[in-house]
């Protein structure tokens, strides 16, 4: 990576992070270089990104584009792997300082950043984009699973926290779900997957007409299921999302409730719409 | 010695011993500056009369006035003469005339204009002695003194505080050293006691207790606290010994069984089928290892005390009931039933993820060991400033002598470990409990396993 002209950024007071990449800031053509080395805090986040010019993802098509920074080579050559299998293209570094660049210089639908880096803690690299105005969803991947900590990585502005070890396909949903969470925010009261209806002024679900009885929380969970049509929806996404509860009972609470939702859903009908991923979560779609 | 003389107990006592005595000897001297006030006024107010009355007598009859008043008694008073005066009438007088030749009277006292005290008197056997004295003119040819011995009360009495003070402040010394002394090394030695045993302590000998003595000084209050933490610390490490135990077999079990796992993949590599069984029970035993880890932590940021902090009033009755229609429909897949008595309102200061997982632990272990066809069932009540949560079933209960033992760590009651969950879930309850400043037991007057949780209400 070409690292030429230095800029500082301090964060939170205190690290200093240098980066050089002076062909970037002359294509923006706009920057001063005596500038870059002034050494001051508040030239440092709007001088990332000011200089890329941009204030969060882009979407295109079904395709991710995701940023993986994480500093452990086997979990990261397990990610890179299970993405560029499911057709996302990802881009990884195991540090913050490129990591800060990376995201600052392009966007990116989702990055997943790994809470402990080399002499680091993610949470700077959280703050240090929220504070420059990029929004790019930031998944973090940690070992630390206390109540605290997660509040620390949400309060940071970081949108989503998943607690190693797991399983592939659970950080995959977590990603789509983020990747997905803006465009829906803006989105119309109905949804509709094949004959089931769910009109969410009047709380009203029908399927091919019929109108189902649904208790409140199996209301809720079909609608986040609706919501994320044809992704993954894993069990403790809707532990999380549903209860609010941010560890694992040991019974089959999420199941339980899924499956007398089916019996509503899908029971009376020809074609199963929610189906189940073995050992994974359910899925939603009309096919 | 040393180690007494260094002891902040020592100084202060001394320091306090000179302040008593600084104090006590400003209000004797204060006592004597007060008499020497009051005598110098009447001596003044004496003097002032006299000589009132020898300016009257000079007045109506001139010089020949003044002296007829003393004509009985010699106009010129000789030394020896002094005395014998002085009884009538303790004022000693003296006129002058301009050639300062004495007229009349004592001619020993010499005085300035006005009222002086320490006034110059010349006699053989007096000299020295303080005289107040007062001297004014007598018409245009006189003068005039008139003078009074300083009262030998007030001589004696300083005399005696001067002795006073020399003796108060040659035993006092002496004395507050050797008191600051006895009690620095009283205090010293009380102190020691705990120092050993926190010595002790530190080079790893847990069961070191501090002698306590009948007397309930602050002393004894001290050393019962520091036995309790003691107590505190022996059982938290007998706690963490047992941990290990249970940490050892809980992960290295799963892990081993992994490890089994792997070598039958590599052995049947060629039969994609059992390749995928394998996987799949590889699986299942990493989920069990991950679980022990997430209670495992759970539990030890729970006791750590942390989420303390953040606590806030939570509507217990609200969550009950959250939790109860969550659960219902578990139980009717496990063949049970769920039933709940929950008083509205009941608000405590809690921390709602925790008071959660607590209902949950407690739900699941009903559903996992209650009879086939059981009834679970929670009740949430409220007795004053206490809320009573009621989590129980109707099976055989739990024999009395394991009611203690079923919170500990990795307790579980079959000893094979062969069923799944991890022997935590009740241990974390309690600490959710007792981190709330609750108290949890199992209700001994209830058929049934019921867990009895008292918190108290916000």
């Amino acid at each position: 990576m070409p690292q030429m002209v230095t800029a500082v950024a301090f964060t939170q007071g205190a690290v200093i992070l240098c980066f050089e990449y002076r062909w970037r800031l002359l294509a923006a053509g706009n920057f001063h270089t005596a500038e870059l080395g002034a050494q001051w805090p508040d030239r440092c986040y709007p001088f990332l990104s000011l200089v890329y010019g941009h204030r969060g993802m882009v979407h295109g098509g079904d395709c991710m584009n995701i940023l993986l920074v994480e500093d452990d080579a086997e979990t990261a050559a397990f990610i890179v792997r299970g993405l560029q299998e499911s057709g996302d293209s990802v881009l990884h570094t195991d540090n913050a300082r490129d990591a800060l660049f990376e995201a600052a210089g392009r966007p990116f639908d989702v990055v997943i950043l790994d809470r402990m880096l080399p002499g680091k803690d993610g949470l700077e690299v959280v703050r240090v984009l929220r504070q420059s105005e990029i929004n790019t969803p930031i998944l973090l991947l940690t070992a630390l699973d206390g109540i605290d900590d997660r509040v620390a990585g949400l309060d940071a502005g970081a949108d989503d926290y998943l607690v190693k070890p797991f399983a592939f396909a659970e950080l995959y949903a977590r990603v789509k779900a983020l990747a997905r969470r803006q465009p829906l925010q803006a989105v119309d009261n109905v949804y509709t997957v094949g004959g089931l209806i769910m009109e969410r002024a009047t709380q009203k679900v029908t399927r091919e007409g019929v109108l189902l009885d649904l208790l409140p929380r199996e209301y809720r969970i079909l609608e986040y299921l609706m919501q994320h049509e044809g992704q993954l929806v894993t069990r403790t996404m809707l532990l999380e999302q549903i209860w609010g509860y941010h560890f694992d009972p040991k019974t089959s609470l999420v199941h339980t409730h899924v499956s007398r939702l089916r019996a509503k859903v899908d029971k009376p009908f020809p074609v199963e719409l929610i189906k189940t991923v073995r050992g994974a979560g359910y899925i939603i779609s009309a096919s | 010695m040393k180690t007494v003389i260094q002891s902040a107990v020592f100084w202060r006592t001394l320091l306090v011993s000179s302040v008593v005595l600084v104090v006590a000897l400003l209000l004797l001297w204060s006592f004597y500056g007060l008499n020497r006030v009051i005598e110098s006024r009447a001596t003044q107010n004496l003097l002032h009369e006299k000589a009132q009355a020898l300016t009257e007598a000079y007045q109506e009859e001139g010089i020949d006035g003044v002296l007829s008043l003393y004509e009985a008694d010699g106009l010129i008073w000789s030394e020896d003469d002094l005395f014998d005066l002085l009884e009538e009438d303790d004022l000693i007088v003296k006129v002058l005339d301009q050639q300062e030749d004495t007229i009349l009277g004592f001619a020993g006292i010499e005085s300035t204009d006005g009222f002086m005290t320490n006034a110059l008197l010349e006699h053989e056997e007096l000299d020295g002695h303080r005289v107040d004295a007062l001297r004014q003119p007598l018409g245009n040819e006189y003068d005039l003194i008139v003078g009074r011995f300083f009262p030998d009360r007030l001589f004696v009495l300083a005399a005696q505080l001067r002795l006073i003070t020399a003796s108060m402040v040659l035993l006092a010394v002496p004395m507050a050293l050797i008191t600051a002394y006895l009690l620095a090394r009283y205090v010293h030695r009380r102190l020691a006691d705990m120092r050993g045993v926190v010595r002790r302590v530190i080079q790893g000998d847990f069961d070191s207790r501090i002698a306590v003595t009948d007397n309930p000084d602050e002393f004894f209050r001290l050393s019962e606290h520091i036995n309790q933490m003691l107590d505190r610390v022996s059982r938290l490490r007998h706690n963490v010994q047992g941990v290990s135990h249970g940490v050892a077999h809980d992960i290295k079990t799963p892990v081993s069984n992994i490890a089994g796992r792997l070598q039958l993949i590599e052995r049947d590599a060629d039969n994609p089928n059992a390749v995928q069984g394998h996987i799949q029970e590889a699986n299942q035993h990493i989920e069990t290892l991950r679980r022990t880890l997430d209670a495992l932590l759970r539990l030890g940021e729970v006791e750590a005390g942390v989420r303390k902090k953040t606590m806030k009033k939570t509507d217990l009755s609200l969550l009950c009931h959250e939790m109860v229609e969550s659960f219902i429909p578990v139980f009717e897949d496990a063949d049970k039933q769920l039933q709940s008595t929950i008083e509205p309102g009941i608000e405590i200061t809690g921390d709602d993820e925790l008071l959660a997982q607590m209902l949950i632990n407690l739900l699941e272990n009903i559903v996992e060991h209650s009879r086939d066809g059981g009834l679970g069932w929670v009740r949430l009540q409220r007795h004053a400033a206490e809320v009573v949560l009621e989590v129980g079933d109707d099976g055989p209960g739990i024999p009395p002598n394991l009611h203690e033992q079923v919170f500990d760590r990795f307790y579980q009651m079959d000893d094979s470990r062969q069923t799944a969950g991890n022997g935590l879930g009740l241990s974390l309850v309690r600490s959710i409990a007792q981190l709330h400043s609750g108290h949890i037991a199992l209700n001994p007057d209830e058929p049934g396993s019921v867990f009895l949780i008292r918190l108290p209400a916000a």
